[in-house]
């Protein structure tokens, strides 16, 4: 299996503290890999360079043979646009939207017709076991049904690589390893890559593989 | 000056709900949103909200001058500018001192466009600080809201 993400010495200071400290790892294609550490250890920030979202001081970053280190924001929306789906914590939905507009949101920039957008975010809703609840807002979801439509939309641009800022977090347990569930099967059943942010040592070892980070530094790989 | 009014208010929600939605915007622009994306965003529900508010703005100056059009006041006429003053009237009773006008109140055209001129300059100016506003606004932010 080859590289879909590859990374030399990557390095990133927010403020006074060196977040990202030399950084070298490699995501192989279809891999579910986790990312754990305690708070404040840099999980996130390396999530957020890894993702696109954020740019490196020093360092490399290749997303499928490209260099995205030296994209600029524009570029960078676009690769995130067409390369990748993110999933967050608090699961981060349009109020004003509903279900089915969110899932369409990324699709929201493109030329698509607004039928189109709907009839693929409808889709995606149905991948995601969500089918029924398409017209109804955020406030009117349940937390497991908000990570959902976070999922679904994630899937919409039908990414190479999901990345997920601790899915969990906000859920309970029995609604959280639901959530893990899916993402199990997206991983196994679309052969999606999967980089998921954890402080936790059961969502942890869902993973293939476990990358333990502290102080910005990777400590097993 | 009703439009004018108007679109002040409605310039002032804008930026205020573009400055309340910084998150939203930061999830647009993490999901794939180009800043040149948010930007027609704004322009497209600034100019909308704007158009709205200067007809509404138009509709109710009309609205009022229609109303004021009809009414007249009357003015007393001093003596000395009377050209029949009552002293020269066999009878001084029946020289009326009142004289009613209709209001001096139109439609001006000229000012109505002229409103709209100034709308328009208003909102691209508050579109191009809010669009700079949007520019500074990272992706990366959304993940520090968690």
């Amino acid at each position: 299996m080859s590289d879909i993400i590859i990374t030399k010495s990557l390095s990133k200071r927010l403020g006074k503290v060196q977040a990202i400290r030399n950084v070298s790892m490699s995501v192989r294609k279809g891999e579910f890999l986790a990312i754990q550490g305690h708070s404040g250890s840099g999980k996130t920030t390396l999530l957020g360079l890894l993702a696109g979202l954020d740019s490196a001081d020093a360092g490399e970053i290749l997303f499928n043979g490209k260099q995205i280190t030296k994209m600029d924001e524009e570029q960078l929306a676009l690769f995130r646009r067409e390369n990748i789906g993110i999933v967050f914590q608090s699961f981060n939905l349009i109020p004003t939207l509903n279900a089915v507009e969110n899932i369409a949101l990324p699709l929201f920039p493109s030329n698509m017709k607004n039928g189109e957008m709907l009839a693929k975010a409808t889709l995606a809703a149905r991948e995601v076991g969500l089918g029924q609840r398409l017209e109804h807002y955020p406030n009117e979801l349940s937390g497991g049904e908000q990570q959902r439509i976070a999922i679904a939309r994630a899937l919409i641009n039908s990414p190479k690589a999901i990345f997920a800022d601790e899915p969990t977090g906000n859920l309970d347990s029995k609604t959280g390893k639901k959530i893990l569930e899916l993402l199990k099967q997206l991983n196994k059943e679309k052969g999606l890559t999967i980089i998921m942010v954890t402080h936790d040592d059961k969502m942890a070892k869902a993973a293939h593989r476990i990358l333990k980070i502290k102080d910005g530094v990777i400590r097993h790989g | 000056m009703t439009s004018i009014g108007a679109a002040l208010i409605v310039i002032k929600n804008m930026s205020q709900s573009i400055l309340e939605r910084r998150k939203e915007f930061g999830i647009m622009k993490a999901v794939g949103f180009a800043s040149r994306d948010l930007r027609n965003e704004v322009i497209a529900e600034t100019s909308v909200q704007l158009f709205l508010g200067y007809v509404a703005g138009l509709v109710l100056s009309a609205v009022a001058i229609f109303a004021l059009a009809g009414t007249t006041i009357a003015v007393s006429i001093p003596w000395d500018l009377n050209p029949y003053p009552h002293f020269l009237a066999s009878d001084p009773q029946s020289i009326s001192t009142m004289q009613t006008y209709p209001l001096p109140i139109s439609f001006q055209y000229p000012y109505a466009i002229a409103a709209f001129l100034l709308v328009a300059a208003i909102g691209m100016v508050t579109v191009l600080i809010l669009a700079r506003y949007l520019n500074k606004t990272k992706a990366v932010e959304v993940l520090r809201y968690e």
